[in-house]
């Protein structure tokens, strides 16, 4: 039971289900053979191994996976094609054992109308689209973006998730700090520590290389296959013994030799 | 104290008379009869005037709250019209346009450009309709009282239960 009073799926109650979502932006949008969905914003690993750790959870139970990961997508992205896909199909969100939530930027273009507008809102990723699509993203950060009215609408989305969503085993991860802060807004287990701190950590070199690093990242997840296993390892644990509450990711495990990771974006998070 | 009652919205509540102090940027002042102004001195209360024509929900209600959301005891009643979902949720600066086919007079042509560029790649229907409902949504919480009947305390039935 919940502190709200309702119930969650506990147990060996996966056993009866069959779908593991994954919701959010790159952070999870790498996925292994077999759980490719035709999405340009999405990337299939290479190999047979076993090697993100979205494709280790979902062989770990052995669940079929609903992958809403989509690189530079805004959070209203991934909640837009997710939530049509499964209201549009009348199947009940009980079909889930989990759903594993990736919390993104609240800075990222709200929209679902094109698939390159996203992208085009992250100043990291190559923006692609035309000239004029350019044009209008940088129109939109210059002269309409109100930085409040987004953080209300993300806040209204962890709110959202909350009412819908309470009733399963939802994870939840910060890809970055500035939703931290929202937490407590969320049900389930959420990890307070940003999944950023882990792939700059990863990274060694000046300010500018690790920029360039990030922005044309090859990793999958923005992690090593390392880490990808220790991060799954986290997630299985939290599914199979699931408390709901807050937690810091158990930073000792996973490889970052970068020491001053912890301080992205707002200080010194470079080694030379 | 004399209280105040708020209109917030649009167009449809930025029209006044001359009891309120100073009008803003797509307000409007008229020696007429005007409703805000006509219903507040019936009840004899000041005017915190938020109707802005052709302005979005949280154009007006964010300027709204971020002046009362500590002097709320000060607020006798508020008025909303609520405007078309459409319009651009932005606070950022008055000049900008945040309709489709409007521009206030003071809005440079990049600005615009900008709006219509907007409304041609970036609009989403779906989004601007989400988080207005999200909006209605915090009024109700934000508002609503557990006994409807208060208002009617001490004269009336402001009892909930008999």
């Amino acid at each position: 039971m919940q502190p709200n009073g309702q119930t969650v799926n506990s147990g060996p109650r996966h056993k009866m289900t069959s779908l593991i979502g994954f919701i959010g932006d790159s952070f999870c949008a790498s996925y292994g053979l077999g759980d490719w969905r035709a999405h340009g914003s999405q990337t299939r690993q290479k190999g047979t191994d076993t090697i993100t750790y979205t494709n280790r959870v979902i062989r770990h139970f052995n669940h079929a996976i609903c992958p809403y990961g989509f690189e530079g997508a805004s959070w209203w992205h991934s909640r837009e094609r997710f939530i049509q896909d499964f209201d549009w199909r009348s199947k009940e969100y009980n079909e889930f054992l989990a759903l594993i939530f990736l919390h993104t930027e609240h800075s990222r273009i709200n929209c679902l109308n094109n698939n390159d507008l996203p992208k085009l809102g992250h100043s990291g990723l190559d923006p692609g689209g035309t000239v004029e699509q350019q044009q209008a993203v940088a129109a939109h950060y210059r002269h309409l973006y109100d930085d409040k009215f987004h953080c209300w609408a993300q806040e209204q989305w962890f709110r959202e998730i909350h009412r819908r969503f309470s009733h399963l085993k939802t994870i939840h991860l910060h890809c970055f700090p500035d939703t931290v802060p929202l937490s407590h807004l969320l049900p389930g287990c959420v990890y307070t520590t940003p999944l950023i701190h882990i792939s700059v950590g990863e990274l060694s070199g000046t300010e500018i290389e690790i920029s360039k690093q990030l922005s044309r990242d090859t990793r999958y997840n923005h992690m090593s296959q390392y880490n990808n296993q220790v991060l799954a390892d986290v997630i299985i644990d939290a599914i199979d013994n699931y408390t709901p509450g807050t937690y810091k990711l158990p930073m000792e495990k996973f490889n970052r030799p970068n020491a001053n990771a912890e301080n992205f974006p707002h200080g010194t998070y470079w080694n030379k | 104290m004399k209280k105040y009652i708020a209109f917030v919205g649009d167009s449809y509540c930025a029209t006044y008379e001359w009891d309120i102090p100073i009008v803003k940027m797509h307000q409007y002042r008229v020696n007429f009869p005007a409703y805000p102004s006509i219903t507040a001195r019936h009840y004899q209360y000041n005017i915190a005037p938020y109707g802005f024509g052709g302005r979005s929900w949280w154009y007006s209600w964010s300027k709204f709250w971020k002046k009362w959301e500590h002097k709320l005891d000060q607020i006798a009643a508020i008025v909303f019209t609520h405007t078309h979902k459409t319009r651009i949720n932005s606070a950022t600066t008055p000049e900008f346009p945040l309709m489709p086919n409007y521009a206030p007079s003071l809005s440079t042509a990049d600005m615009i450009k900008a709006n219509q560029h907007y409304f041609k790649y970036i609009h989403d229907p779906d989004f601007q309709a989400w988080t207005q409902e999200n909006y209605f949504k915090l009024l109700k919480e934000r508002f609503e009282q557990p006994n409807p009947n208060a208002a009617k305390w001490p004269n009336g039935k402001f009892w909930s239960k008999t």
